[in-house]
């Protein structure tokens, strides 16, 4: 058939709209995928649809997670990737803006909906941690931590928590599951604000599985072991702390990555 | 590997060929879709009388693979055989540096989507529960509902042709599933643009047209329900055929019965997408003999039409009277997507791409002679369907795929060939990034090991060591539905549901933990499949990483057809330990385990306990 024939005659004008066209396509392209492969520095943007996350390139650990817009968890469908957010309870202090928002689970996006937080004083910075991000370990069983620990550690991937101390209970639920809460075998949290009392400068690891919106988090003592991570350049350090009921010390780590200028609470 | 490439090429050949046998008697060259569904119907017809025969004499399992081998090849070697000698039925390459481009499109398409994702990677989770129907014809089965063969199919829609096919190259050549099945996605990728190729050349007139729809059928990608260049499905392969019909069409064939014949044949092929594909083909042909005046106008009819439908139903849809749960499951709810949602997954097959290609191309097709404005109004409709808000109707996505490829095609002849190397190059690197930055977004978020994949190599262990050691009528595998689903299409070994495990079979296996191991054995014990004859002599449990954190989700995901743990899991050290007590169990044995599954049989609450046959690829922690 005869068919509309190409521009004539191939002058500069015709590439100038080519090559303009190609790139005004192009340009609603899902960049988005690929920038969490083109590291800046040691650290990363990875927009996703719940928002921005800074994540440690070489940790694997974000950082920085903006505000997630869905309220209702849910798992993306096996061909398409859609965000697993839910509101974020913890600890009570969620301010709008950029990092105090308490949000959580990425399964879809991060791996495990295991996130990890790390709270300034007043401005708890969201972590999401990737199962294989941190590599804790706990020396002790985890039957001496007690059903709910040992049901945390496998739920958080905890299994390799280095852990120190004498292992008393230190599990903390944030859980409005009750049924849930029962079939782990855990008690409810009461405390309003497990962070009160602690260092204003202190940055502690907490984790939460947002999943069940249960949360363990682990408390310490300066001075105690340390235990690096090198092969994953996570520099975490145990201390030892009162805890919010100044009762004795459980396990902490404090995170001392290095965080860039800017982002540190 | 070779064997499964190998298999994969037969998916295509021995239909081709065995309709090409049958219908080229006589000096005559069939069309090619003739010569696909005569294949296919052949093939799928000795299929069903070597199984209904050995159900009838009780022939051996032996005897049966032994006759559809030999009616395989006594019904492909025809053709093949002319093949070989270049004669009548050969597949002759007319036109090498058009061939050339096709393959080079489609090979780099290839190459970004299986840079992460290598042999055998899956990524198509319905091709799981294809091997488990196919399976079932192996074994002796035979009906045209697909619910006979196995409850992962909730639903007809459609005839089992497309399982036939997949039965016969396993048949002759038994490759490993996940291979074959990795294999005949990577076919898929060449067949399609292939395809469009063909096609375009004849409906546009053009060899420059025809290259870029090739370039665009590679390089977008509907990541979302239709998943039409990357993955082989029998909605893709029904996309495939409809698009083969319409370079026919515009080749001459024309004849109302050859129209009629190839849409009845899309409708059996896939009941949904052959619904619109079946009048699709019908109204590409009438209007392709009409002269271009009066196809213009009866083409308008039919946008408006179409046009004036999605306009019906998005009001229907904002008024609240559009019931969009017609199964009565949360999937169809979850897979209905309104406007916005299907631009946002346009913007990730086509960039921009589409704003400006669709239309240009379309009014320069209108302006053309026939069949230009057919298939302009034919993409007009299926881009019409697919925008409107009722469940699964990006499977019509599918059929876009192929007509919007070819109208942007035309536009890009015009924008792109205008302007010389400089054109060329510009919108050969623009669609190279749409489709690298489309296809990641889309699948690979997660990788188990650095690898993107939906099965790991643990599970595929699993399902060797099932597929070698266990005769597969005789045993039960519970599990979590993912788990269920992937251990099924590999093994062979018979799940409830696999994926679509009924609510008592998933409320079943919550039950399976955290408990001990008589309350798991008890829990395994009362899952049924309501297809089974017999009750199982063996019943599995399988857990793994999936397990757990299946059993971790929320209880109303747990209820939730629609929600998988998709990616693998390794099983963690502490989910090991947690498994202790099953594992000094007398009601569980250990099979098998790995880091990501390990295989427990249940034993009678009677019975001794024997001593454990452990089977590990690892060495135990």
């Amino acid at each position: 058939m005869k068919f509309a024939a190409p521009l004539r005659p191939r002058s500069m004008a015709a590439a100038a709209l080519a090559v303009a066209t190609a790139l005004l396509s192009v340009a609603g392209a899902e960049w988005a995928s690929v920038t969490q492969d083109f590291p800046f520095g040691a650290f990363e943007v990875r927009t996703q649809p719940f928002g921005v996350a800074v994540v440690a390139r070489q940790s694997g650990v974000a950082i920085r997670v903006q505000a997630c817009h869905e309220t209702a968890a849910r798992e993306a469908s096996p061909h398409e990737t859609i965000p697993v957010c839910a509101p974020g309870t913890w600890p009570g202090r969620a301010e709008p803006g950029a990092w105090t928002e308490a949000w959580a689970a990425f399964d879809a996006v991060l791996g495990r909906p295991r996130v990890s937080w790390v709270a300034a004083r007043d401005r708890p910075i969201s972590i999401v941690v990737r199962p294989d991000a941190i590599a804790l370990r706990f020396e002790k069983r985890v039957t001496g931590l007690g059903p709910g620990i040992a049901h945390y550690a496998h739920a958080f991937a905890l299994e390799d928590a280095h852990v120190v101390h004498d292992g008393r209970g230190i599990a903390y639920t944030r859980l409005d599951d009750a049924a849930l809460l029962a079939r782990l075998g855990l008690e409810a949290d009461t405390d309003p604000d497990p962070w009160r009392g602690l260092p204003e400068d202190a940055a502690y690891l907490a984790l939460l599985d947002t999943r069940s919106g249960a949360a363990l988090y682990l408390l310490g003592q300066p001075g105690s072991r340390l235990r690096v991570d090198r092969r994953r350049n996570i520099v975490l350090r145990q201390e030892r702390l009162s805890t919010p009921q100044g009762s004795p010390l459980e396990v902490a780590v404090r995170l001392h990555a290095a965080l860039p200028a800017g982002l540190a609470p | 590997m070779i064997a499964a490439l190998a298999a994969a090429a037969l998916f295509y050949l021995l239909p081709l060929a065995a309709g090409a046998s049958l219908l080229g008697r006589g000096g005559r060259r069939p069309a090619l879709p003739d010569a696909w569904i005569a294949g296919t119907l052949a093939l799928a017809a000795w299929l069903a009388a070597v199984n209904v025969a050995a159900g009838l004499f009780g022939w051996q399992a032996g005897t049966r693979l032994a006759l559809l081998q030999a009616g395989a090849a006594a019904l492909a070697l025809p053709a093949l055989l002319a093949l070989a000698r270049g004669g009548r039925g050969g597949l002759a390459v007319t036109d090498v540096p058009l061939t050339a481009a096709g393959l080079a499109a489609a090979a780099a398409a290839v190459a970004v989507w299986r840079a992460d994702s290598p042999y055998p990677a899956l990524l198509n989770w319905d091709m799981f529960e294809h091997l488990a129907l196919s399976e079932q014809m192996l074994r002796g089965h035979v009906h045209l509902s697909l619910r006979s063969y196995s409850d992962t199919f909730t639903l007809d829609t459609y005839l089992p042709f497309y399982h036939a096919l997949l039965s016969f190259p396993r048949a002759l050549l038994a490759p490993d599933p996940a291979g074959f099945a990795w294999s005949l996605d990577t076919l898929h990728t060449f067949v399609a643009v292939g395809v469009t190729g063909w096609t375009a050349r004849r409906v546009l007139g053009s060899r420059s047209a025809a290259a870029w729809a090739m370039v665009v059928a590679a390089f977008s990608f509907e990541s979302h329900v239709a998943y039409t260049s990357l993955f082989h499905m029998p909605q893709t392969l029904t996309a495939v055929f409809f698009t083969a019909a319409l370079g026919s069409i515009a080749g001459g064939a024309t004849g109302t019965p050859a129209l009629l014949r190839w849409a009845a044949f899309l409708v059996a092929s896939h009941f949904f997408v052959g619904v619109l594909a079946g009048p699709l083909v019908i109204g590409f042909g009438l209007l392709a003999r009409l002269e271009p005046a009066r196809a213009r106008r009866l083409a308008i009819a039919a946008s408006a039409v179409a046009a004036g439908a999605l306009a019906a139903a998005l009001v229907a849809r904002h008024a609240g009277g559009l019931v969009l749960d017609p199964f009565g499951t949360a999937e169809s709810a979850h897979f209905t997507l309104g406007p916005a949602d299907v631009w946002r997954l346009m913007r990730r097959a086509h960039g921009f791409a589409s704003l400006l290609l669709l239309p240009l191309g379309a009014l320069l097709l209108w302006r053309g002679p026939a069949p230009g404005p057919a298939l302009a109004a034919a993409t007009g409709v299926a881009l019409a369907a697919a925008l409107s808000p009722l469940p699964y109707v990006m499977k019509f996505a599918t059929l876009f795929h192929f007509l919007g490829a070819m109208v942007m095609a035309a536009g890009l002849r015009l924008l792109a060939s205008g302007a010389g190397i400089v054109g060329i190059t510009a919108w050969l690197a623009a669609w190279l990034a749409i489709f690298g930055t489309g296809q990641k977004a889309s699948f690979k978020r997660e990788p188990h090991h650095g690898v993107h994949t939906l099965s790991s190599a643990d599970e595929r262990a699993a399902a060797a060591f099932l597929r070698e050691r266990f005769p597969p009528e005789t045993a039960l595998l519970v599990g979590e539905p993912a788990t269920q689903h992937i251990l099924e299409g590999l093994s062979g070994v018979n799940t409830q549901g696999g994926t679509f495990a009924s609510g008592r079979t998933r409320d079943l296996v919550d039950r399976l933990w955290p408990a001990d191991a008589a309350t798991a054995a008890d829990a395994a014990l009362q899952v049924r499949d309501r297809l089974a004859r017999e009750a199982p002599s063996r019943v599995l449990i399988a857990v793994g990483g999936r397990f757990f954190a299946w059993q971790a989700a929320e209880p109303r995901h747990r209820r939730a057809s629609h929600f998988n743990v998709w990616r693998p899991r390794d099983m963690a050290p502490a989910d090991w330990e947690a498994l202790a007590q099953w594992r000094a169990s007398d009601r569980l044995r250990l099979l098998f385990r790995n880091d990501g599954v390990a295989l427990f049989e249940v034993l009678p609450p009677t019975a001794e306990a024997p001593s454990a046959t452990i089977s590990s690829t690892r060495s135990p922690r």
